[in-house]
């Protein structure tokens, strides 16, 4: 009875030094997946804003070439290509394919360019009003100008395709007396954990 | 020591273990290295664009006055952390880079400006931020 009786403090200190394992392996276990799911946010949180930046930043470039509307398309290609340099440095993988159109003050002759951002060559197709242009095997990094014979006043809609596999519609309103520049954008920023892409367009009437 | 102190003694000690171990266990979450360097990453970035939003950003980069953005960010940065702000151009620095102490634990942000109204320069506002131990 009395060997029983000092064994009985000694089984409370080993079980306690049992539970006290056992709690610190089910902590741990059960936090971990917490912990990453926090951090993959958190990269997530981070990732946006970057592809913030970079949109911001490629309308922007617009807006500051403003006064000199030969230059803003090409500003926009060089800006891209910065962009995806940069990009390139963080792992990060930016696409982009860019279609402006300028509409002139007077006359009929409605320019176009497609700028390739894709990281890969495209068969690349421009339609407005039952015309359509094609220019198969357009590189990566590359521009292609054309141009559009419009009525200014009327409204029209530019489609952009490519490799049969992607579409989308650009609305282009003129105006007679206006000259208008718009820009389309086709954005994607991609990292390991996320990509962010968005697609919009921006009009400006020029002074 | 008679044996009935013995056993509370013993009792009370296995007992006080595991309250200690629950509160220090469960008091706050671990966390990995890994989560505060992008922790710290967003803040600097906020930063950036706290300022980029006021057109200060823009204003001293295009100036190349990263003094200005140094001083600008230091709410935002923990003040555990050293930091410095380099601009770069498309290929090189064109601002000193900073005397980074701890080459071992460095992370950098980057802020992509395109220049100012009718002066397209593009810019890398880069933040290196070191001392993460």
């Amino acid at each position: 009875m009395g060997i029983r009786l000092s064994k009985k403090g000694q089984m409370f200190l080993i079980i306690s030094v049992i539970i006290v394992f056992t709690l610190i392996i089910l902590k741990t276990s059960i936090n971990l997946p917490d912990i990453l799911q926090q951090k993959r946010e958190m990269e997530g949180r981070y990732d946006k804003e970057m592809f913030e930046n970079v949109k911001g930043e490629l309308v922007k470039t617009i807006e500051i070439s403003y006064h000199q509307s030969p230059n803003i398309t090409r500003n926009v290609f060089d800006f891209a290509n910065f962009t995806r340099s940069k990009m390139e440095e963080r792992l990060f993988d930016f696409r982009l394919l860019y279609v402006s159109s300028i509409t002139p003050e007077s006359g009929t002759d409605m320019n176009v360019t497609l700028v390739n951002l894709l990281n890969k060559p495209i068969n690349a197709s421009l339609s407005l009003n039952g015309s359509s242009q094609n220019n198969d095997n357009m590189l990566d990094s590359t521009g292609w100008d054309t141009s559009f014979v419009i009525t200014p006043g009327d409204d029209y809609i530019l489609t952009v395709s490519y490799n049969n596999t992607y579409e989308s519609n650009i609305t282009i309103k003129t105006a007679s007396g206006d000259s208008k520049y718009i820009g389309f954008f086709d954005i994607s920023l991609g990292s390991l954990e996320t990509t962010y892409k968005d697609k919009f367009q921006k009009s400006y009437t020029l002074p | 020591m008679n044996k009935a102190v013995l056993y509370s003694l013993e009792s009370a000690i296995a007992i006080t273990m595991i309250l200690f171990i629950v509160v220090f266990l469960f008091q706050k979450p671990p966390t990995s290295p890994e989560f505060y360097e992008v922790n710290y990453k967003i803040k600097a970035f906020s930063g950036l664009k706290t300022l980029a939003m006021t057109g200060e950003l823009r204003k001293h980069a295009m100036d190349n006055d990263v003094t200005s953005i140094e001083n600008k960010l230091n709410s935002y940065i923990p003040s555990s952390l050293d930091y410095g702000v380099v601009i770069f151009n498309k290929s090189t620095n064109i601002t000193e880079m900073p005397p980074i102490t701890d080459k071992k634990e460095v992370i950098s942000v980057s802020y992509l400006l395109t220049g100012d109204i009718d002066d397209y320069r593009p810019r890398d506002v880069r933040v290196y931020l070191w001392g993460l131990d």
